[in-house]
């Protein structure tokens, strides 16, 4: 059963871990830093950070003194380094674990992506040629179809550009977001397909299941897949896998 | 250790908040104004803005979903303010929503059917949704008499009332919107015509309430132009008569050389909810001028600045423009989007400083 209300950000700590002991056994055997920025990049910077440790990490990157403070409270007992843009210089003999590979961003080579993001279909319907859909009607339909309203919009981290751009799986398939990006929600185009209301529509999470990645998001988009992340983790309600 | 300041503050101006609201509130006259507070007041703070919206004279407030609505509820406002939810999950509670007096939007038969079971005393206010072309939610015409004698069938057994009627209008076109009307009309006179009694009709929103008498029934709900946040397209908030309610103001915390280049370090990035689409489309103020943003990274954004800047300064990142700022609206066609995606994500550790005369 799928227990969140209308959307979720399910976190897969166990593939943070994962990833980081990869990563670290595949550069040598320098200590190595995990940056939890941008709340862990959308995935909780306390979590992700217990998962980096059981994973190997000997030190953490934080953006401010008080991020780090926030970590001690909360029982991370590895050191911190406050660091600053995209680039951060680390201490000399400190490794840093790539972000994208760290939160799995990349695809294959076995790192495992630790964020999948769902929501569920709200409303269905069927419109004839030619119908518009969802404000300033910038996709009018050209064959008849069937559309699946899902509860998901930019109030929760989709980006407003994803409109007639990006897509969802669901049902099986890739469906295109049709028309613009509502604050909470979006319309896909079912094509011949009928979704049904309860369905979940995954909008990102794991390629090697044949969902679409968080990388698919990015690029489409062109922004930086650690921003894709950390916009919809820091708005939708967390779960862990 | 002292804390450390934060990377910046959203600065919320109350009085600039109740100017939107009176000048709205005339214009849509006489119909009258629901005061919309989804996303948490559009990123502006839930608990501030119902209060100070209520204060005003506010009657009506749009909560998006039930859990909002029981928080309003739970600010412990006058009895006869309503909150009106409309986006449900089958998870909600329908009955401490009808038990807290929440007006509950519905497309469905299915929804009318779940919010009729629910085991309450009182019957549930319903506002029955009829899609006049947006093709989101509100039932097709084909679906609309089924759904009206659905509720009208759970009014004749007590378990629901009748309340109101709404739509969602696209705004592509003039045409298109007032071809939206004719269907809404229709739609009420079938309804009318099968038994129903509606108190409130609406169906538009900022700016065709704002702008088309027509379209403002007995109701109009309004989000965006509360917070002085304007449509865009070249069309600022001034033109409205309306003043920006945020502004984001963070502070140089270094300056940079790049050969013969200044870059002033802003401490706030896209981990903050800041799109990194800002670089090389908008600016900063600093000291009364606009300095271009170059980039936007994780915890940071850079700026190409001049000399005369010190570290330390203000950053105006947006704002009303009068410390030489840009408004959201100008941001928002810069980048290509509209105002309210930038306030609604607006990072949650940023803190809100509210502020009023």
């Amino acid at each position: 059963m799928h227990q969140f209300r209308l959307h979720e950000a399910r976190i897969d700590l166990a593939a943070i871990t994962h990833n980081v002991a990869r990563s670290i056994n595949s550069g040598g055997n320098h200590s190595a830093a995990v940056d939890v920025r941008a709340d862990g990049y959308g995935h909780g910077a306390v979590e992700a950070a217990r998962a980096a440790e059981l994973g190997g990490a000997a030190h953490l990157l934080v953006s401010s003194e008080s991020d780090a403070a926030a970590l001690q409270d909360a029982g991370i007992l590895l050191p911190t380094s406050v660091v600053s843009g995209e680039q951060p210089t680390l201490e000399p003999g400190l490794g840093l674990v790539p972000v994208a590979r760290a939160y799995g961003f990349v695809g294959g080579g076995d790192w495992r992506p630790a964020m999948r993001v769902r929501a569920r279909v709200i409303g269905v319907k069927s419109i004839a040629a030619g119908e518009g859909v969802s404000y300033g009607y910038t996709f009018r339909a050209p064959n008849a179809t069937n559309l699946a309203l899902v509860a998901i919009g930019y109030a929760d981290g989709i980006d407003r550009h994803a409109g007639n751009l990006c897509g969802l799986l669901l049902r099986g398939a890739r469906r295109p977001i049709v028309g613009r990006v509502a604050m909470n929600a979006l319309v896909v185009d079912m094509g011949e397909d009928q979704a049904a209301v309860e369905d979940v529509a995954v909008v990102f999470g794991d390629p090697a299941e044949g969902e679409p990645s968080v990388s698919d998001w990015s690029e489409t988009l062109g922004k930086r897949p650690s921003e894709v992340a950390a916009n919809l983790g820091a708005r939708l309600p967390r779960s862990r896998a | 250790m002292t804390a450390a300041p934060p990377p910046a503050e959203a600065i919320i101006d109350l009085d600039a908040y109740r100017s939107n609201l009176a000048t709205i509130t005339q214009q849509v006259s006489p119909a009258s104004l629901m005061a919309v507070v989804k996303a948490d007041a559009y990123g502006h703070g839930l608990e501030q803005i119902v209060r100070t919206a209520v204060t005003a004279g506010v009657g009506f407030l749009g909560s998006l979903d039930i859990p909002t609505a029981l928080a309003i509820r739970g600010l412990d406002l006058p009895d006869d303010i309503d909150v009106f939810a409309w986006l449900h999950s089958p998870q909600d509670d329908f009955a401490a929503a009808i038990e807290s007096r929440v007006d509950l939007g519905v497309s469905t038969v299915a929804e009318v059917e779940a919010i009729a079971a629910a085991r309450v005393q009182r019957p549930a206010r319903l506002h029955l949704k009829i899609d006049t072309g947006l093709h989101r939610n509100g039932a097709s015409e084909s679906d609309w008499p089924e759904l009206v004698r659905a509720a009208l069938a759970a009014q004749d057994r007590g378990a629901v009332e009748l309340r109101g009627v709404w739509t969602h209008i696209a705004e592509a076109s003039a045409e298109e919107d007032t071809d939206a009307m004719r269907r809404f009309d229709r739609a009420i006179a079938l309804a009318e015509g099968l038994g129903a009694v509606f108190e409130v009709r609406h169906l538009a929103a900022s700016a065709a309430g704002f702008q088309r008498a027509d379209s403002r029934y007995d109701l109009v709900r309004v989000g965006a132009f509360t917070y002085g946040i304007a449509p865009g397209g070249g069309i600022g908030p001034a033109d409205l008569g309306l003043v920006p309610v945020m502004s984001l103001v963070s502070r140089v915390s270094e300056i940079l050389s790049h050969g013969d280049q200044l870059r002033a370090v802003i401490p706030l990035g896209y981990g903050d909810g800041l799109p990194s689409e800002l670089a090389g489309r908008a600016s900063v103020a600093v000291r009364g001028q606009r300095y271009r943003i170059i980039s936007v990274e994780v915890d940071r954004l850079l700026a190409e600045v001049g000399d005369g800047i010190a570290i330390g300064d203000a950053a105006v990142l947006f704002g009303s423009g009068t410390a030489g700022e840009e408004t959201l609206q100008e941001w928002a066609d810069a980048t290509g989007t509209i105002g309210e995606e930038f306030v609604v994500r607006l990072g949650s550790r940023i803190p809100r400083r509210y502020v009023s005369d």
